[in-house]
């Protein structure tokens, strides 16, 4: 049977956002910034895209490009509170949403669509809805197609607030004028690889005999290319409780300047690996991989230590990640942080603690828990955070950790 | 404040002009302080219609403001309490009104303006 996904993608989110929450900003140029004092963009409005903004243009360069410009701190639980009304908007259509990322989602409106009077009426809806509920300022662009690809590559075409359908017929069409760039799945590491071979668009890519792509690009590619060129997607919409469990947890923090004091590296670094045992605990959780990466003065290090035994503790996962640290006897100054949690494993699935000590820390980790949870996120934190600014928890546009926040 | 900041300032309150109307001025000659964070405690006159809570008026600092239109609504959770924050549109600015559901307490976030 042929299917109809539907694709909506929220049109320069985040800026679109803060100008319906303040009307003064509307028809303003808007770049959104991480926080106040933040070096890049994260987010532009449609004003200011027409001056070349776009996410990471740095704000200096932003200013040159457009003096106009307003510069707003970015307000991550806003942002992911519209994406949880929009899935409730479009729930009404189908049970079959995928949240793709924070502007993004994908509808299997296959058994639903003609109660709706087919596709197109029924993005009209979600449109109407959308501006009644949250705001006539927030708008989105649908695409709809037989697969979630070509659905993506649909939404693309009418910017902003439109609507296009990808078939059989206009596919070919579409796809030898889509940048190679804008393909999901092909991404910015492989497109200047397929541009040095000579191929400039997917329709080329047919023609090329699967032993030439096979030596070029490898077997897997051979084959991703090829299906891509051809514009076959299989894959099904998976909604938030089919999602797999999360097989890793991590967290990144940039810091506002380079630093080489030690007790601000320890803290934000035990600051992460909190949040991150945090996060695993609340999923019932634990980890035998211990990760970090640090990058400063144009150079980076990373490594993990796996374990034999499992853990949930930020503490032991700190000192951990404190240990791979001090092995490297960094000489720079440090920028970037980052740690990760690897090899999760459901608690039901491991056996108990045996050590009074380690069950006293377990029912420790637990009353913590349960305060956080009751006043908010850091009512309680460890010592060492003391005096520092607390790193909170915050969600990320990919929305890379949506079964934990959405499962 | 710069000096011809409280120059202006002075011959404002000499006119009689309300100290929300001079913010607003000063707010205007900066566009960097397009957004003052408040966060303080304030009283609200709230409409409740069909499930959806509106406010209408509210005071703050012995003053009354007006609340012309609400533009915007977002929620999260701050611990087990869900926080409300109404972006609401006044005469001069725009106000962030915030409501907790658990103490049913009222605050002003912050005001924005250009």
């Amino acid at each position: 049977m042929k299917r109809t996904i539907l694709h909506l993608d929220m049109n320069s989110f985040f800026a679109t956002v803060e100008q319906q929450a303040n009307p003064f900003l509307r028809g303003k140029p808007v770049g959104i910034t991480k926080q106040e004092g933040r070096s890049c963009v994260i987010a532009a409005s449609m004003e200011a895209k027409r001056f070349g903004v776009k996410t990471g243009t740095s704000v200096w360069e932003a200013k040159k490009r457009c003096p106009e410009i307003i510069f707003i701190p970015s307000e991550m639980e806003k942002y992911f509170s519209v994406t949880k009304q929009l899935i409730e908007i479009v729930s009404q259509f189908t049970p079959l949403v995928e949240v793709f990322s924070i502007d993004e989602v994908f509808l299997d409106v296959t058994e639903t669509g003609r109660l709706f009077g087919g596709p197109f009426f029924l993005a009209l809806k979600i449109k109407q809805l959308i501006n009644e509920k949250i705001g006539g300022w927030i708008t989105g662009s649908v695409g709809v197609s037989y697969n979630k690809l070509l659905a993506k590559l649909a939404s693309e075409q009418n910017k902003p607030d439109g609507y296009f359908e990808i078939t059989k017929r206009n596919r070919d069409k579409i796809l030898a004028k889509i940048n190679l760039y804008d393909i999901c799945g092909i991404g910015w590491r492989l497109t200047p690889r397929l541009l040095n071979a000579g191929i400039r668009n997917l329709l080329q890519i047919r023609e090329i005999p699967d032993e030439l792509l096979q030596a070029t690009f490898g077997p897997y590619w051979a084959v991703e290319l090829k299906r891509l060129a051809w514009g076959i997607d299989q894959s099904p919409v998976v909604t938030s409780t089919e999602m797999p469990e999360m097989k890793s947890v991590s967290r990144t923090f940039t810091l506002f300047k380079n630093t080489r004091e030690e007790r601000e590296i320890k803290q934000t670094m035990r600051n992460l690996c909190e949040e991150a045992a945090r996060k695993i605990r609340e999923m019932a959780m634990l980890t035998r991989q211990v990760g970090v990466g640090i990058r400063g003065d144009d150079q980076d290090a990373s490594g993990h230590q796996t374990l034999k035994y499992y853990l949930d503790d930020g503490q032991e996962i700190f000192d951990l990640v404190w240990q791979l640290y001090q092995k490297w006897h960094w000489p720079f100054s440090v920028r970037f942080i980052g740690i990760w949690l690897g090899l999760l494993e459901k608690r039901k699935y491991l056996t108990q603690d045996l050590f009074p000590w380690k069950r006293r820390k377990t029912t420790l980790l637990k009353a913590m828990d349960e305060v956080n949870k009751r006043f908010g996120e850091l009512t309680v934190y460890p010592a060492r955070l003391l005096g520092g600014e607390l790193i909170r928890s915050e969600v990320n546009g990919y929305l890379g950790d949506k079964k934990y926040r959405l499962g | 404040m710069p000096k011809g900041k409280v120059l202006i300032l002075n011959c404002l309150l000499t006119f009689g002009f309300s100290s929300e109307k001079i913010r607003i001025s000063l707010f205007l000659s900066v566009k960097e302080q397009m957004i003052e964070k408040i966060n303080e405690p304030i009283q609200v006159i709230v409409k409740f219609e069909k499930g959806v809570l509106s406010p209408l008026f509210f005071s703050w600092r012995h003053r009354d403001y007006r609340i012309k239109k609400i533009e915007f609504v977002h929620a999260h959770h701050q611990g087990t309490a869900k926080l409300f924050f109404f972006s609401a549109l006044g005469i001069e600015a725009n106000y962030e009104l915030i409501f907790n559901n658990q103490n049913f307490t009222w605050r002003l976030g912050k005001i924005e303006t250009l």
